[in-house]
């Protein structure tokens, strides 16, 4: 213990204890240290807001590191983004969330950053802006910034993934990015590097982007974030020539990583790849290798199922690897799209995963000693993950999450078009491109009456004045309402038009030739006029012979029907489902909808429809049902 | 002399003497042994039992203090009674580790005390255990609660601690 002679940030200490009056704010510098030191950082936070005089102890450096040291378990950022939301000035939206977690999993801090999340190392994490281009560094603890310059360069397009690291000897910030251009119509690249000079708002007019001269030549970079990675300020790329040369091949085939030093702005000679690490097939090598920091020392990650093999570089010069880890990841591989991140060797020599893929993510632990992998706890789906190097109780508090809180106060943007307002109701998003003109923002109001392609076919199938009308719509209530004024001929002209616009979009989703409008604008006109007298004969008949076969047909007497569809989106596992409940004269009942993360695939949302149906009409009490569904396995 | 057992008086500000063991106290506080190491050359004659002023703690705590370091630091009163280790759980890491509990069991002024005497007097093991038991009398606390307890003064202007709350809101 130290002596406490010194007062205390202008509180005396008191000399003669005063038995009522007691004052933890009094007490010995050294008590109140010890006593803070014993509390996690998140409450030590919170107690800033005592006085003035814990708020400066508590947010002094010293104390930081004290703390940290106290506390050596690893904290762990995992970065989410969220799908993005058009906001009214017509730009797409990203958010995201950065976690800072520890290895239980247990949520520390979450801090929402307005962007994309792209890549993290240290203690932050790069969160790119799509609406200007422009592109920072955000401390997650403490919500500091550093921003840099512009991003988008005149002159090409710059890859939203931007490696950064610390120099040693000064402390700064380095960001690399790429840029691709064209050359009297060739393609090239180059690649630039800029220094952070200053935080927050500080003039991040000085800084800027300077080319760096190109990569020893043969070498083409994998540029993406799992071939990528920082350690003591030298960037390591994966070249995307290791496939080819495995297992053999010329002398500069061997090549296998780049490596870029931060601090000499020089790029390094090349390392060589394992002689032992044979690739089979050569296929999809970004999926089976990446680079990771474990620990400080550059690892390759091999992913041969049903082992995951960690290489660790002894001797860069020589190219010496080693095969430190072979992980049976047996019990947790599916077959597609998973990644494995060893995260970090703890003391005891366990190893911390993280696995991402299908729909979640989560953070396991394995144990050298077993050869075991253990579930630590799920952390959905991340963009990001990396070890966090920094203190929660760091001194750089920059106004950043105030900034970002005001943006997200503002109203939701609803603009003009209705696929809006059916997110806000539903959860559901919808793809964020136009699937016909390839343009950002697809949405009902866009794809129906405003692309280019469809005001072709307006213009050959239907007066233009409905367009307008619709397209002037606010919500699909207003677009129904438009559709039911018009005279019955057009109306289901109109609608044949649409219907059939749907279904050439699906089509060419699914990667049909788009049909030329007049095509289309006379399919719809000759499926109108067999509609029309398939209505006229059904009609006639008195409904004895139906026209479609996939019609809804009237339940018996007594007895309720229930239709039920689920859809689903491959990309992120999102599903819905929906039903509705009728009777038998085709009254509605009751319909409902809804939503699922994660599902397992489309026929997971039929059966959750049929579920929800079936649970609907119990809690009706209604016993003697039809269930109906379009799916042909059910 | 080696049979004899030395004792020395400690007294408390307000005037009480207190008995205890030279060899136990030097064993747990750093600062009286250093006083009892001043004294030593000029008792070293003398057959005078040596009485110490403790001027920063009261006889209540002082009492307690000592409490503690006789059963923590008396090898033999540890060893030597078994009805110490009655109140033990099987599971408790330390035999004392139930009265340690129930030592720091009392209410946020006489706690306060015995930081500061532990402070005062060096002895580091009360000193963690009281500053343990404070670090858990905040955990959970609000704001308004800890400074009522602790007898702090707001000294925040409304906009400063506004802004304080805004850059710590995360933890709230």
């Amino acid at each position: 213990m130290a002596s406490s002679s010194e007062p205390f940030a202008g509180q005396g200490r008191r000399v003669e204890p005063v038995r009522a009056a007691t004052n933890i704010g009094a007490l010995p510098l050294d008590a109140l240290y010890d006593i803070l030191l014993r509390l996690p950082a998140k409450e030590l936070c919170r107690l800033r807001l005592v006085c003035r005089s814990w708020r400066a102890l508590l947010s002094d450096a010293a104390f930081a590191a004290a703390h940290a040291a106290r506390y050596p378990e690893p904290l762990i950022l995992v970065g989410y983004n969220n799908d993005p939301v058009l906001e009214s000035s017509g730009d797409w939206k990203y958010q995201g969330v950065i976690s800072v977690m520890d290895l239980s999993g247990h949520v520390v801090k979450n801090l929402r950053v307005d962007g994309h999340i792209m890549n993290m190392s240290l203690h932050l994490a790069c969160v790119k802006k799509t609406g200007d281009g422009s592109c920072r560094l955000v401390n997650p603890a403490t919500g500091a910034v550093h921003h840099v310059p512009r991003e988008n360069p005149a002159y090409g397009y710059s890859d939203r993934l931007c490696p950064f690291g610390q120099v040693a000897s000064t402390r700064e910030y380095k960001v690399l990015r790429k840029v691709s251009y064209s050359l009297n119509g060739n393609p090239r690249v180059l690649y630039e590097i800029c220094t952070i000079v200053g935080r927050s708002s500080a003039v991040h007019g000085q800084a800027q982007w300077r080319m760096i001269q190109d990569p020893p030549c043969c070498i083409d970079i994998d540029w993406c974030a799992k071939a990528s990675v920082v350690i003591d300020g030298v960037v390591y790329f994966l070249s995307k020539n290791c496939a080819s040369s495995a297992g053999g091949g010329g002398s500069e085939k061997q090549d296998w990583i780049v490596s870029f030093d931060l601090e000499t702005e020089r790029w390094r000679p090349n390392i060589r790849g394992p002689q032992g690490l044979i690739i089979h097939n050569g296929l999809v090598v970004e999926k089976k290798l990446s680079l990771v920091n474990l620990n400080g020392s550059l690892v390759i990650v091999h992913v041969r199922y049903p082992y995951m093999d960690l290489w660790c570089l002894l001797d860069s010069d020589k190219g010496h690897w080693v095969r430190q880890y072979s992980i049976s990841i047996k019990a947790c591989y599916r077959r597609s799209l998973l990644s494995f991140t060893p995260l970090i060797v703890l003391d005891d020599g366990r190893i911390v995963i993280h696995i991402n893929g299908l729909g979640l993510g989560m953070l396991k632990i394995y144990d050298p000693k077993t050869n075991k992998v253990s579930s630590v706890v799920e952390t959905g789906l991340s963009s990001a993950v990396s070890v966090y190097t920094g203190t929660l109780l760091s001194l750089e508090w920059f106004l950043l999450t105030s900034q970002l809180s005001n943006c997200q106060r503002k109203p939701h943007p609803r603009g003009d078009n209705f696929e809006n307002g059916m997110q806000e109701r539903h959860g559901m998003k919808t793809d964020e491109w136009c699937v016909m003109c390839n343009r950002v923002g697809e949405d009902g109001c866009h794809f129906f009456f405003r692309c280019k392609h469809v005001k072709e076919l307006w213009r050959s199938a239907c007066p233009e004045i409905w367009r307008e009308k619709l397209a002037a719509s606010n919500t699909a209530m207003q677009v129904v309402n438009v559709i039911l004024e018009i005279r019955d001929d057009s109306r289901m002209k109109i609608l044949f038009l649409l219907c059939n616009w749907w279904h050439e979009r699906n089509s060419v989703r699914e990667g049909e030739q788009r049909k030329q409008p007049e095509y289309l604008a006379s399919f719809s006109g000759s499926m109108h006029a067999l509609e029309v007298k398939n209505l006229n004969k059904s009609m006639q008949s008195e409904g004895s012979t139906r026209s479609r076969q996939r019609r809804w047909i009237q339940a018996q007497a007594g007895k309720l029907k229930i239709s039920v569809d689920g859809a689903f989106r491959e990309s992120d596992k999102n599903g819905s489902w929906g039903y509705v409940i009728r009777n038998d004269a085709g009254g509605l009942i009751q319909s409902g909808s809804g939503r699922q993360r994660y599902a397992y695939g489309p026929m997971h949302m039929e059966l959750q429809a049929c579920i929800e149906g079936v649970k609907a009409a119990m809690v009706l009490g209604i016993s003697e049902i039809i269930l109906e569904t379009d799916a042909t396995k059910l | 002399m080696a049979s004899e057992k030395k004792v020395v008086f400690l007294r408390s500000s307000d005037g009480e003497a207190f008995e205890v063991s030279e060899e136990v106290i030097s064993a747990a506080s750093v600062t009286i042994k250093g006083m009892i190491d001043e004294e030593s050359p000029s008792r070293a004659d003398t057959a005078a039992t040596t009485t110490l002023a403790i001027p920063n703690v009261t006889a209540a705590t002082l009492s307690r203090v000592l409490h503690y370091v006789n059963k923590h630091f008396d090898a033999a009163a540890v060893v030597g009674r078994p009805d110490d280790y009655i109140f033990c759980a099987p599971g408790d890491e330390h035999p004392l580790a139930r009265f340690d509990d129930d030592f720091v069991d009392v209410d946020n002024d006489t706690l306060i005390d015995l930081v500061h005497a532990a402070e005062y007097l060096h002895i580091k093991k009360l000193f963690d255990l009281t500053c343990k038991a404070v670090a858990d009398k905040l955990k959970g606390r609000t704001i308004d609660q800890i400074r009522e307890t602790f007898g702090i003064v707001n000294d925040y202007t409304v906009e400063e601690e506004v802004e304080v709350y805004r850059e710590n809101s995360w933890a709230f």
